[in-house]
């Protein structure tokens, strides 16, 4: 029997088995199902962050209008605000940074549930602030996980391939054919192989199938062609990791009982077992963080606000040179109070410090993680899954990178327009629209 | 029937391969019960220390405005319950760290989840991984094969022709199946009593009943039902795979697809829209009643009048204090009104889900073991309103220092001493008794009943029904 005649004979084989019919329609289902809740999670994003613009847009607006189209030699509002100094200017600003979802979320959902995808920034903003936190969710909800592709994939296609492929020798040994089998083929193996290798390649081609479907989903391919071809290949390799392990298990038993026991356990172990106990270790090894360094920040910032303006001065040069030679040098009181609004940089300072001392925290973590992905081939895919769909932590740690930057640029235009002694009119403040904006 | 299930026990005692798997598990489950038990005290240990430090800073203040030391605030970490180290339910994903002050209600943050990339799907390796999703899947091996190698065997229907009740002996058989989930399940709670008997309160023990009992239960569904498949299908392999196909359903597939579809019926607004709306009540006035302007110049009137003056200069105490805390008295409401009904939304989230335990047992006993466990979403929001009723405390004493404490309007370089700051009282949290919340879990104890009497007397009448010849 050569090989296209045992994949013909399976492929009758397997038309005529209603329960595994049945369980490639389940999955198949199921993955429709997963793909579109993913297309609505990545539309939700899409016009929460749509909402948020045009308001952001509004607020601009609507702020030159009220406190910069007249003379803004003077101060026109009866509070201690002058919206065209700088400092207020700034922190007024309406600045919004957002987590645009990849169309290639279509694959995966990943963190994004875990992490907020917009964020206001003031001078006076850090990436670990409250309002970074994720969207208002059902925490029972976020426990159990969202149903998407990957879950399919991951936890369901090899359900599906012990479905499919449990009974092959097992069945004939039950039913006394494998003697007629054996004389027929060359090698036994190869004909367990060949078998085992149609169902592999029935769920590689159905998974391939699905993957474009997700894909022809959102409106544009060619931003994901790359994550296309990504998930096709990670497909194939998790598909051949499951195929080899079922396969071994084959070979190596006779009994119906002990096959689906072996590869019942071998799902158990990859899917539960082993990621639990890395879990587990993690959160021993590394309790969770409280953040208390970011929590300190606090207390720095109320010692260096204590702190006599010399101080104050001293370390601003050291980060800031060029205020040396700062067109209002030569006005002590100016110089007092941009001092005094100057503080933010000194503040933003400390909390990146702080900040690095977490980060390389959750770093350790994650290499703790990394070292188990040999024995935990299920989280090594899902990771890398997550990553092609930019819901990975990695993105989410870009994007907060992105925050700080953004602070960062803030906090240097503050510098730069109290230090030279300008006035924020109409033309500066659109000009602050076009500074602030990252493309991601 | 007695004989029986002591003849099930001794042929499973003779079956090296079975008693191989049912010893890895009580490894595992003891290792499991110790590691749950070490990462409790850990995250105590931490806890305890984060939480020192921040009263530290608090009662180290030497002077400050009681205004400025509302707005520098405290915090509030979330306490490791005693009985996560069995089900952690939501921990994992609820944030650990509450600010405490004034003018907003802050949200819980940096959850567990959110600092790391994904390390598990199904979570830590707690006990109730093993007992919900892996324990099962042995009863179900157990439950066929014991059937199945007396149907194959010809033995059922040569002991039925010899006289013997068939329902007897079907049900000794799957008692005596479900006699070892039991054995596995008492081991884990006695490994549990043990390593933790210091720690041990009535509560705890009451929890750790109801949490048992669950699982009893879920395990009696599990074991019957795979009996009554084995019989039921002649075809051995139609039998276990449509039990393992009913695992699948039940703990993969079912839960994620009804929780989801559940927050789509009941749906929870965006954060952005969640604050605009609280911040929009709170200077326009709740249902654009009352807007914060009018308060205000109401509020004064009232002092000036309650006082004798004509002017807030005149005033013997700090008028910002009181506006201050009638601003929070307003924000108190507002929050009210947002939080409870984001609260409710949650809770018929919560209602319509439990539902999904009358096609899926499975689902009512995550509910009761989470529950049981202090770790579910109920537990999580009561700490979340404890922490809120006493953020409300410690803004009024701070409010009340600040219009009472002796300075007068005006005067916003007046300082309170350290005596004041270290009489501020810490937050104390108290677990929630599980008897006020008992109610909240009468639905899936109750579903979880109605399956065992339902599969029971599918299976007496099954039962009846073996064919002899």
């Amino acid at each position: 029997m050569t090989f296209i005649n045992i994949f013909l004979l399976e492929w009758k084989h397997f038309i005529r088995s209603p329960y595994k019919v049945i369980a490639i329609s389940l999955f198949i289902l199921a993955s429709v199902y997963g793909i579109h809740n993913s297309v609505s999670l990545y539309q939700t994003q899409i016009n929460e962050i749509a909402k948020i613009e045009k308001r952001v847009s509004e607020e601009r607006q609507e702020f030159v209008k009220k406190h910069l189209v007249r003379d803004v030699s003077t101060n026109q509002n009866n509070n201690s605000r002058d919206y065209s100094s700088p400092y207020w200017a700034l922190r007024q600003f309406p600045l919004y940074h957002f987590k645009k979802p990849s169309p290639s979320m279509v694959f995966s959902i990943g963190q994004s549930e875990q992490y907020g995808f917009y964020k206001r920034i003031t001078f006076n903003s850090s990436p670990y602030d409250n309002d970074l936190s994720e969207e208002i969710a059902n925490p029972e909800r976020l426990q159990i996980g969202t149903f998407d592709f990957s879950f399919a994939l991951l936890f369901l296609l090899p359900l599906v391939l012990m479905i499919l492929a449990f009974n092959i020798k097992s069945n004939e040994i039950e039913q006394g054919f494998m003697s007629l089998i054996e004389v027929q083929v060359t090698f036994k193996n190869s004909w367990i192989i060949a078998r085992v290798g149609f169902y592999s390649f029935l769920a590689l081609l159905m998974s391939y199938g699905l993957i474009l479907y997700g894909s022809f989903l959102m409106t544009s391919l060619q931003p994901i062609k790359t994550a296309i071809a990504s998930m096709m290949l990670y497909t194939f390799f998790y598909i051949l990791f499951w195929s080899t392990l079922f396969l071994f298990i084959i070979i190596k038993n006779k009994n119906l009982l002990s096959i689906i026991l072996q590869m019942s356990f071998s799902f158990i172990l990859f899917a539960f077992v082993t990621p639990g106990i890395v879990h587990q270790l993690l959160s021993i090894n590394y309790p969770v963080n409280l953040m208390t360094d970011i929590i300190d920040v606090r207390d720095q910032r109320q010692e260096l606000y204590a702190q006599p303006h010399d101080v104050i001065n001293s370390q601003l040069r050291i980060m800031y040179p060029q205020i040396e030679n700062a067109s209002i040098i030569d006005d002590s009181l100016k110089v007092k109070s941009a001092l005094s609004q100057s503080i933010p940089a000194l503040v933003n300072n400390i909390k990146k410090n702080n900040i690095d001392i977490v980060e390389e925290e959750i770093k350790s973590k994650i290499d703790f993680v990394n070292k188990f992905n040999i024995l935990n081939p299920i989280v090594f895919f899902q990771n890398k899954i997550n990553a092609l769909s930019k819901s990975h932590y990695d993105n989410y740690k870009a994007y907060r990178n992105e925050i700080q930057f953004l602070i960062d640029k803030q906090i240097n235009v503050l510098i730069e327009d109290i230090w030279s002694g300008r006035k924020v009119d109409e033309s500066r403040y659109k000009e602050y629209s076009k500074i602030f904006t990252i493309k991601n | 029937m007695w004989q029986i299930i002591k003849n099930e026990w001794s042929s499973f005692y003779r079956d090296h391969v079975l008693l191989g798997i049912f010893s890895s598990f009580l490894i595992l489950l003891s290792i499991t019960v110790s590691l749950g038990s070490l990462h409790v005290a850990h995250q105590n240990t931490h806890h305890a220390s984060s939480r020192e430090h921040i009263r530290d800073k608090w009662e180290n203040i030497q002077e400050m405005n009681p205004h400025s030391a509302a707005h520098y605030g405290t915090y509030v970490f979330k306490p490791t319950t005693l009985l996560s180290g069995l089900d952690d339910g939501v921990s994992n994903i609820t944030g650990n760290v509450l600010k405490v002050e004034g003018h907003v209600q802050n949200e819980i943050v940096h959850s567990e989840a959110s600092q790391s990339q994904v390390v598990s799907k199904f979570g830590k390796l707690k006990s109730a991984l093993l007992l919900q999703y892996i324990v099962p899947i042995f009863l179900i091996f157990l439950s066929f094969q014991t059937i199945n190698g007396e149907k194959l065997s010809g033995r059922l229907k040569l002991l039925i022709a010899q006289g013997a009740s068939s329902t007897k002996i079907i049900f000794s058989k799957a008692l005596s199946v479900w006699m070892i989930g039991l054995t596995l399940l008492l081991v884990t709670v006695f490994m549990y009593l043990l390593l933790n008997i210091g720690d041990l309160n009535y509560d705890t023990m009451l929890r750790l009943s109801f949490f048992t009992i669950s699982y009893f239960l879920y395990y009696f569904i599990i074991v019957l039902l795979t009996t009554f498949l084995s019989i039921s299908f002649n075809n051995t392999s139609t039998a276990l795979t449509s039990m393992l196909a009913v695992w699948v359903v039940w703990t993969i597939l079912l839960p994620n697809i009804l929780m989801s579809t559940v927050e789509s019926q009941h749906k929870l607004p965006s954060r952005d829209i969640f604050k605009l709306n609280m911040k929009e009540d709170r200077s326009k006035g709740i249902d654009g009643h009352s807007p914060s302007s009018e308060r205000l110049v109401a509020l004064r009137e009232k002092v000036l009048k309650d006082y004798g003056v004509d002017s807030l200069s005149q005033l013997s105490i700090n008028f910002r204090g009181i506006v201050m805390q009638e601003d929070e008295e307003y924000g108190n409401k507002v929050w009210d009104k947002h939080f409870g009904n984001l609260r409710t939304v949650l809770k018929n989230q919560k209602k319509s889900y439990q539902l999904g335990g009358i096609i899926n047992p499975f689902i009512a006993l995550q509910n009761t073991s989470k529950g049981f466990a202090a770790s579910d979403n109920l537990h999580h929001q009561d700490f979340l309103v404890q922490v809120e009723n006493y953020r409300r405390v410690f803004v009024r004493t701070l409010n009340n220092k600040d219009a009472y404490g002796g300075s007068k309007t005006g005067e916003r370089g007046w300082k309170a001493d350290n005596a004041f700051f270290k009489s501020v009282p810490d937050f104390v949290f108290k677990p929630l008794e599980i008897m006020k919340v008992f109610k909240d879990y009468i639905f899936d104890l109750a579903i979880l009943i109605i399956w065992v009497l339902v599969i029971t007397l599918l299976l007496i009448n099954k039962s009846k029904r073996i064919p002899i010849v």
